[in-house]
């Protein structure tokens, strides 16, 4: 199974009409997706104070619902959130708190998952880990909205399928719709709105 | 001689009037620590941080915020109030700027028309511009440590980061970033770059 790059003409909507983006999805893809969408540093359900517990804690609450990809023993090695685990959330730093919180997302049994906005706050590895351990699992659909998409495609390039949301309806594209090279700005070629700009060094 | 590893070890960073450093770091490497210990929100065990060529604990804390001030990247715990406007009313009753000088600035960082509106109830990349406002325009400080730049891949972000790191610059203010990747900045010369890895600050 591939995973999905959804690239949209305004990627202003992930953080202003993230609903309206998800929903988009759905109707594409027919299905219902679980979501995650991050609320910066609020990834810890509050209930817990190290970050072993928060696992078990979080997992155990999978298990009793749609079911949990891995126990909490295993899910701390195949994350590697050994040296974490006696640490409090709330000292982790914030790309830590992050990632432990889209690990955890992740493990969920929902058959279809959004991503929003993974890569802001993570570094590449983080990204790396999370992209290893989908494909170990056996979701149905996986679809990423990135404000730079270009960013999580390079991580695994030949592992995603791109589809260009643009007036409102979804379709699939072989390449990044956008006229130009990398490290410009780039212009949509059905809008001409600017999209895909990116700001990284390596572009 | 604390028990854990050092987190920041045998570090020296000095930067001139009007230049901007980016600070790259893997998650965990100790940005928001070096930000928080150069605006004296922690202390340093060894070691310390002069700003404008005084020493730090020298300045008293309620001149601080016009010497050093560090964005933190929990933009929602640096608001105070429940509308923009009197969020900006009180960082200019708390900094001493002109509210009428301010204002002028605001509509160059894509924040609502209405300033009625609740800080905590924007988008989280508008609340980081709200930030970057308050923080640059109105606190305006000799130096600005910004912690994380909230989704860089939006042009919005970027086009009010270029703008008031360009205006720092030019006025002989220094403005440190710190994020996970190496950032380029169109608009911005001389950008010093240094990487932090275990607990060292290198520059490339």
């Amino acid at each position: 199974m591939k995973w999905h790059l959804l690239l949209t003409d305004n990627v202003d909507q992930l953080d202003t009409q993230p609903d309206a983006l998800v929903t988009k999805c759905g109707l594409h893809f027919g299905r219902e997706f679980a979501v995650y969408r991050p609320l910066p540093f609020v990834d810890h359900t509050g209930f817990t104070e190290t970050v072993e517990e928060e696992i078990e804690f979080v997992i155990e609450a999978q298990r009793s619902t749609e079911g949990a990809y891995l126990s909490a023993e295993e899910f701390i090695g195949r994350w590697n959130l050994s040296r974490l685990v006696g640490r409090r959330v709330a000292h982790l730093s914030g790309g830590w708190r992050k990632f432990l919180g889209i690990a955890l997302f992740a493990n969920r049994k929902a058959p279809a998952k959004c991503f929003l906005d993974v890569t802001s706050h993570l570094a590449d590895e983080r990204i790396r880990v999370l992209l290893e351990q989908l494909e170990s699992q056996s979701n149905e659909a996986v679809v990423f909205c990135e404000y730079d998409a270009r960013l999580i495609f390079d991580l695994a390039p030949t592992r995603f399928s791109l589809l260009h949301e643009h007036d409102d309806r979804i379709e699939s594209v072989e390449g990044f719709p956008v006229k130009g090279t990398k490290g410009t700005t780039g212009t949509t070629a059905t809008t001409g709105t600017t999209a895909f700009y990116s700001n990284y060094e390596q572009y | 001689m604390p028990s854990s590893p050092w987190i920041l070890e045998d570090l020296s960073l000095q930067l001139r009037d009007g230049e901007t450093a980016l600070v790259v770091g893997d998650n965990g490497s100790g940005k928001s620590t070096l930000g928080k210990l150069i605006a004296g929100l922690i202390k340093a065990q060894r070691g310390n941080v002069l700003i404008d060529k005084r020493d730090l604990p020298s300045i008293e804390v309620s001149t601080r915020p016009k010497h050093v001030v560090y964005m933190g990247q929990t933009s929602y715990l640096q608001f105070f109030r429940s509308s923009i406007d009197e969020e900006i009313k009180f960082a200019a009753r708390m900094s001493g700027a002109l509210t009428s000088e301010v204002y002028l600035a605001y509509g160059e960082f894509r924040l609502p028309d209405d300033r009625s509106v609740k800080p905590m109830d924007l988008p989280y990349t508008a609340m980081w511009r709200l930030q970057l406002f308050l923080f640059s325009i109105v606190f305006n400080p000799s130096v600005l440590f910004i912690d994380e730049i909230v989704a860089p891949g939006a042009r919005a972000q970027m086009d009010a980061l270029e703008a008031v790191v360009a205006q720092r610059s030019k006025s002989k203010q220094v403005t440190i970033l710190a994020y996970q990747r190496a950032l380029r900045l169109e608009t911005v010369s001389g950008l010093r770059r240094f990487d932090l890895q275990a607990g060292r600050l290198v520059e490339v």
